[in-house]
C-alpha cells in the first residue's frame, strides 16, 4: 500500500472513531436539564364585609364607620422589584406599623393559625456577581422564595432589598376612633356563631385548594419530567439510530476500502504479474538480442580476425617485400661497404706502406741521429779526456748543470777548469735530453692510482653516470610544404567531432605523472594537406596550473599522440584546408590522474 | 497562438546563429579541446642488449621488469620487432618501430672488463624520431649490475612519465615465520624488488617497525631485547646496533627520523600514557611534543622538518593530528568514518597515507595535509603500516590474510589506485620502510 492510500487509511479511521464516540457520548453530555418545578402561591383574600366583621369582632362593637375606615387606610407599600417573583405583594403580611398604637388585648388570645401543611423550603442559591459576604459579617438572610402566607415578617434584615421610605411622623396613621368606640367597654361575650367554622371552613377550602393546585403543579411537572424524559429518549433513540446508522455507513465504507484494496491488491499482482512477465519477455529479448550480440560479435570477430589474418598477411608479405628490399638493399650497401672496405683495406695498405717506409726512413734517421749524437759524445770525452789530460788544475771546477734527477737532485755534468756550458753546448744539450728522458719516464710512472679498498656488503658502492655525445641519425621525411589550398568553408560540428575523437585515441594518460594530469597544455603544430601534422611545428602553445617541468612532459605526451594518430592523416576535408592547416589542441585531462 | 509561433521562432533561429557564429568567425588557428584520453600501459621495445651476451640479457630482463612492474609500460615482445638494431651507434630505423605500434625504444649495449662493468643506453621517442634525452653510460662494479640495471630503468622511467625515479632504492621489513602466538620476527633489508635480501638481526629478541634514516645508512627499530620494547638505531654498513631508550619501566617505540636526520620522533609510554617525544640524536636529549590523557603514536615528520602528523584517540576514536615540531595545538585533519592511524607522510609533501578501519574492513588511503580530497586505495581482511616510495607515487604496506594460518604479505600500489601486486617473497613479511634513492 502507497502512502497516499495509508494516509487516507488513517483519515477515515479517526473520522469513523469520531462519529461512534459522538453518538455513544453525545446524548449524555449534551442532553437538555429538567426544568425545575413551576411553584405556586396561594393567595387568600378578603372582602370588606368580612374585615369589617373581623374589626368589629375584635373591638366587640358594631361595624367600623366609613371615616374611620378611610382614615385607617394603609400606607402604600414600596415598590417591589420585578425580579421578586418569589414575593409577590399581595401575598406578603402586612407590615406591622412601627408607631401602631396597640390594640387592646382580647379577652381571649386569638388561636394560632393551622401552619400543619406549611412545609418550609430552603432558600435558592442564585447566581450573583455581587461580592461575597466575609464571614465576619452578618449572614444576610436570603428572601424567602417560599409562599409570603407562612413568611415571617420582613425586617430590615433583608439587605438586599431597597429600604421602604421611612415614614413620616405626620403621617403617621392615627388609629381610627368611632365615637361610639367605648374605650373600656366590656369584652365581648363570645365569638360569633360560626365565625370559626367558617374560618376554618374557608382555611380548609384554600389549604384543599392549595393542596389541590400542589397536586396539579406536581402532575404538571411529573408531566413535564415525563414529556422531557420522553424527549430525552426520543433524542436518545435518535442518537442511537444516527450512531447505528454511522456504524453502518463506516462499515459499508471500510467494506467498500476492503474491496478496493483487495481490486488494488489484485490490480498490482496482476500489474506485477504483467511486469513479470513484461520482464521475462525483455530479458529473453535481451538474452535473444545478446545471443545475437555475441553471433554478431562472434562473427564481427571473425570477420575481423580473417581481416586481422588477411592484413598480417599483406603486412608480413609487404614486410617480407620490405625485408627482401632492405636486405636488397643491405646487400648492396654491404657489396658498396665491402668495395669501400677494399678500397679501405687498399688504402690502409697503401697507407701502411707508406708508413712503413716512413717508419723505417724514420728509424734510418733516427739510427743516423743516435750514430750522430755518438759521435758527439766520443768528440765530448775525448774534449773532456783532453781537458782532464792537458788542462787539469788550470783554474778550477767548471760545473753544467744540465738538468734534474728524479730525486730534484741536480744533475751535473762536470767538465773541467773553462769548458761551461756556454762553451760547450753540445754537453748541455745532451745533458738536458737525458733528464727530460727520466722526467717522461717518472711521469708514465706516476700513473692514477687503482682503486683500493673494499666497502661493506650493504654499503653502495658508486655507480658513475656519463653522458654519451649524439647517436647517429637517420634522415626522416620532410613534412610537405603546406599548399596553397583556399580556405573554404568553416569546418562543421562532425568534422571537428572527428578530429578530436580521432587525436583523443592516442592520447595516453596512463604514462602522465601526477602533477601533469592535473594541468592543461596547450598544444600548436601545422598540418600538410593529406592530413599529417608536421612534426617540426609542434610547439608548447602555452600551460596553466602546473610547473614548466610538468608542462614540458605533458607536452611530450601530447605531442606523442598527434605524432602517432596523425600518421595516416586526420579525417579532415582538404577542400578546408585553409580551415585546418593551423591548429592549437588543449589538451586538458580532467578527472584523470585519481580514481 | 500566433505569438507564440513567432516568438518560438524568433528564438529558434536566434539560438541557430548564436550557435554557428563561431564557427563563421574563425580566426586564427583551428582550435580544439580534448578532455579525455586513454588509460593503458605504454608500449616500449626494448631491443637486445648489445655486449656480453649473459650479462646483457640480464641487465635487460631487470629493467624490462621495473618498468613493466610499474603497470605504466608494456613490453613489445621480442619476436614481434622486424629487426633489431646491428649495433648500439646504429642509426635507429623508426619505420620499424613505429610499424609495431612502439611508442619508445631502448637501446643498449654492456661491456665488461674484469671486475667492472659498463653499461650505455639510449631512450628514443620512435613517432617524435629522435632520441629523448641524452645517452648514458654507467660504470659499476660486476656485482652490482643490478643496481646498474635499476639505473637505466630509473632513467627510462623519469623521462617518460615525469616522475622521480625510485627502482634503485631498498626496502627494510620484518621477516615472520612461525605459528601466530609464537612468532619468531628478524630485520632485513633488501632491494626494492626483493632482491639481494641482508639479514640485520637474529631471531633472538622480537624486533619491530624498522625506518630507515634519511640518508639510509642508519636504521631505527624497536626491539625487546630488555623485555620492554626500546628503541635502538643500527648502521646498515657495519650491522651494529646501539640502544637510543633505556627506560626501565617505560617503553619507547615507533621512531621516526627528522628529513635532516637531526631528530627522532617517537612514541613513549609513562604510567598507562602514551605521548610523542623528540630525541636529539646526536646528545640523545629528549623533551615531550605532544602530551595529553589520550595516546598518541605513529608520528611521521614532513619533508620540511616543520611539522609532525601523528595518531592519537583524544577525539574519542582514533584519528590524524598535525602540530608544528616547535609544539602547540594539533589540529585534527581526519573527519571521516572509521578510526585512522599509522600516517606516513609523502616525500612531495604533497599526501598523507595512512591506515583505516571502517567495519570490518582495513583500508590503505591518502588524502591531503589538510585532509581533503581523501582516497581510498584498498580494502582487506587487514591492510596497514602504508611507506611512500622515494619519488611519492607508489606506496607499500602490509596485507594479511585472514584465518589461523593467515600471515602478513608487502603489496605496492600506484597512488592513483591502479597496479596493486605483491611483492615477490617467498616468506611472510611485515613492516616494510622504504629507504631513499641510492646515489
Amino acid at each position: 500500500m502507497d502512502r497516499d492510500g495509508r494516509i487516507g487509511w488513517w483519515i477515515s479511521g479517526i473520522v469513523h472513531t469520531g462519529v461512534i464516540l459522538w453518538a455513544i457520548l453525545g446524548g449524555v453530555l449534551f442532553r437538555p436539564q429538567p426544568s425545575p418545578a413551576i411553584r405556586t402561591t396561594e393567595v387568600a383574600t378578603m372582602s370588606g364585609a368580612e374585615f369589617e366583621a373581623y374589626a368589629a369582632a375584635a373591638r366587640g362593637a358594631g361595624p367600623v364607620g366609613r371615616d374611620a375606615t378611610a382614615v385607617a387606610t394603609m400606607p402604600a407599600p414600596a415598590p417591589e422589584p420585578e425580579d421578586s417573583a418569589t414575593a409577590p405583594a399581595e401575598a406578603s403580611p402586612p407590615v406591622a406599623e412601627a408607631e401602631a398604637q396597640p390594640l387592646p388585648a382580647p379577652a381571649e388570645p386569638e388561636a394560632e393559625p393551622d401552619l400543619s401543611d406549611f412545609t418550609p423550603t430552603q432558600p435558592v442559591t442564585v447566581a450573583t456577581d455581587l461580592p461575597r459576604p466575609t464571614p465576619s459579617q452578618p449572614e444576610p438572610e436570603a428572601a424567602p422564595d417560599a409562599p409570603a402566607a407562612a413568611q415571617p415578617p420582613v425586617t430590615e434584615a433583608s439587605p438586599a432589598l431597597p429600604a421602604s421610605p421611612a415614614p413620616d411622623d405626620a403621617a403617621q396613621p392615627v388609629a381610627p376612633r368611632s365615637a361610639l368606640a367605648l374605650d373600656d367597654s366590656p369584652r365581648p361575650g363570645g365569638r360569633p356563631e360560626g365565625l370559626v367554622e367558617a374560618y376554618e371552613a374557608r382555611i380548609a377550602a384554600q389549604e384543599a385548594a392549595r393542596a389541590e393546585a400542589a397536586r396539579q403543579a406536581a402532575a404538571a411537572a411529573e408531566a413535564a419530567r415525563q414529556a422531557a424524559e420522553a424527549a430525552a429518549a426520543q433524542e436518545a433513540a435518535r442518537q442511537e439510530a444516527a450512531r447505528q446508522e454511522a456504524e453502518r455507513a463506516a462499515e459499508a465504507q471500510r467494506q467498500a476500502e476492503a474491496r478496493a484494496e483487495e481490486e488494488r491488491q489484485a490490480a498490482e499482482a496482476r500489474a506485477a504479474e504483467e511486469r513479470r512477465e513484461a520482464e521475462a519477455r525483455a530479458q529473453e529479448e535481451r538474452q535473444a538480442a545478446e545471443e545475437r550480440r555475441a553471433a554478431e560479435a562472434r562473427a564481427e570477430e571473425q570477420r575481423r580476425a580473417a581481416e586481422a589474418a588477411a592484413r598480417e598477411e599483406e603486412e608480413r608479405r609487404a614486410a617480407e617485400r620490405a625485408e627482401a628490399e632492405r636486405r636488397e638493399a643491405e646487400a648492396r650497401a654491404e657489396e658498396e661497404r665491402r668495395a669501400a672496405e677494399r678500397a679501405e683495406a687498399e688504402r690502409r695498405e697503401a697507407e701502411a706502406r707508406a708508413e712503413e717506409e716512413r717508419r723505417a726512413a724514420e728509424a734510418r734517421a733516427e739510427e743516423e741521429r743516435r750514430a750522430a749524437e755518438a759521435e758527439r759524445q766520443r768528440a765530448l770525452e775525448d774534449a773532456l779526456r783532453e781537458a782532464r789530460q792537458g788542462e787539469a788544475g788550470a783554474e778550477g771546477t767548471d760545473t753544467a748543470t744540465t738538468g734534474t734527477d728524479p730525486f730534484g737532485g741536480a744533475q751535473r755534468i762536470e767538465g773541467g777548469d773553462g769548458a761551461s756550458a756556454a762553451q760547450d753546448p753540445l754537453a748541455a744539450a745532451l745533458a738536458g735530453a737525458m733528464a727530460q728522458g727520466r722526467n717522461s719516464e717518472s711521469g708514465a710512472e706516476s700513473g692514477a692510482p687503482a682503486e683500493t679498498g673494499e666497502v661493506m656488503p650493504l654499503a653502495p658502492s658508486t655507480i658513475r653516470p656519463t653522458v654519451l655525445p649524439e647517436p647517429a641519425t637517420e634522415p626522416e621525411a620532410a613534412a610537405a610544404p603546406p599548399g596553397g589550398l583556399p580556405m573554404g568553408e568553416p569546418l562543421s560540428l562532425s568534422e571537428r567531432e572527428g578530429f578530436r575523437m580521432a587525436l583523443r585515441e592516442c592520447w595516453n594518460l596512463g604514462a602522465l605523472s601526477v602533477e601533469a594530469s592535473r594541468m592543461t597544455v596547450s598544444v600548436g603544430f601545422r598540418m600538410t594537406p593529406d592530413g599529417r601534422p608536421d612534426p617540426a611545428s609542434l610547439r608548447l602553445a602555452g600551460y596553466r596550473d602546473g610547473s614548466e617541468g610538468a608542462a614540458q612532459h605533458a607536452f611530450e605526451v601530447a605531442s606523442r599522440a598527434i605524432r602517432m594518430c596523425g600518421r595516416n592523416g586526420f579525417p579532415l576535408p582538404r577542400e578546408k584546408y585553409g580551415r585546418w592547416q593551423d591548429v592549437v589542441v588543449d589538451f586538458r585531462p580532467d578527472g584523470i590522474g585519481f580514481q | 497562438m500566433f505569438r507564440t509561433l513567432t516568438v518560438a521562432l524568433i528564438l529558434g533561429f536566434g539560438s541557430t546563429a548564436l550557435t554557428a557564429l563561431p564557427l563563421a568567425a574563425q580566426d586564427g588557428p583551428l582550435r580544439i579541446e580534448i578532455t579525455d584520453g586513454v588509460v593503458e600501459p605504454m608500449a616500449i621495445a626494448i631491443a637486445d642488449f648489445h655486449g656480453d651476451s649473459e650479462a646483457a640479457q640480464q641487465i635487460r630482463r631487470v629493467v624490462a621488469d621495473d618498468l613493466t612492474g610499474t603497470g605504466l609500460f608494456r613490453e613489445i615482445p621480442s619476436e614481434a620487432m622486424i629487426a633489431q638494431p646491428d649495433s648500439f651507434a646504429a642509426a635507429v630505423a623508426y619505420e620499424d618501430w613505429r610499424a609495431v605500434n612502439a611508442q619508445a625504444l631502448v637501446t643498449a649495449e654492456v661491456t665488461r672488463s674484469g671486475e667492472e662493468i659498463s653499461v650505455k643506453f639510449r631512450l628514443f621517442d620512435v613517432f617524435a624520431g629522435q632520441p629523448l634525452g641524452d645517452g648514458m653510460q654507467f660504470d659499476a662494479r660486476a656485482g652490482d649490475w643490478r643496481r646498474a640495471a635499476h639505473k637505466i630503468a630509473d632513467q627510462i622511467y623519469s623521462r617518460l612519465t615525469g616522475e622521480q625515479p625510485y627502482f634503485d632504492s631498498r626496502i627494510a621489513f620484518v621477516q615472520e615465520t612461525g605459528p601466530k602466538d609464537a612468532r619468531i620476527k628478524r630485520i632485513g633489508v633488501m632491494d626494492y624488488d626483493g632482491q639481494n635480501i641482508r639479514w640485520m638481526t637474529d631471531s633472538s629478541s622480537l624486533v619491530l617497525a624498522p625506518h630507515f634514516s634519511p640518508d639510509g645508512r642508519q636504521l631505527l627499530y624497536t626491539s625487546f631485547d630488555s623485555g620492554f620494547p626500546q628503541i635502538r638505531a643500527m648502521d646498515v654498513a657495519t650491522v651494529t646496533s646501539r640502544p637510543l631508550t633505556q627506560g626501565g619501566d617505560s617503553m619507547a617505540f615507533s621512531p621516526r627520523f627528522s628529513p635532516d636526520g637531526r631528530w627522532i620522533v617517537y612514541s613513549l609510554e609513562q604510567g598507562g600514557n602514551t605521548d610523542i617525544w623528540l630525541m636529539d640524536a646526536a646528545t640523545g636529549a629528549q623533551r615531550p611534543l605532544a602530551q595529553s590523557p589520550a595516546i598518541e603514536t605513529s608520528p611521521s615528520f614532513s619533508p620540511d622538518g616543520k611539522r609532525v602528523v601523528f595518531e592519537s584517540d583524544r577525539s574519542g576514536t582514533p584519528q590524524l593530528y598535525i602540530m608544528p615540531v616547535t609544539g602547540g595545538e594539533p589540529t585534527r585533519i581526519s573527519f571521516g568514518e572509521g578510526r585512522y592511524g599509522t600516517p606516513a607522510w609523502s616525500p612531495k609533501g604533497d599526501m598523507i597515507a595512512f591506515t583505516k578501519r571502517l567495519g570490518d574492513k582495513f583500508h590503505i588511503g591518502v588524502m591531503r595535509t589538510d585532509g581533503s580530497d581523501e582516497k581510498i586505495l584498498t580494502e582487506s581482511f587487514l591492510d596497514e603500516g602504508p611507506t611512500w616510495a622515494p619519488n611519492g607515487r607508489v606506496v607499500m604496506f602490509t596485507r594479511v590474510t585472514p584465518g589461523g594460518n593467515g600471515e602478513p604479505r608487502l603489496h605496492s600500489v600506484d597512488i592513483t589506485g591502479r597496479n596493486m601486486r605483491p611483492l615477490k617473497l617467498d616468506f611472510a613479511a611485515s613492516d616494510p620502510s622504504w629507504g631513499p634513492l641510492l646515489r
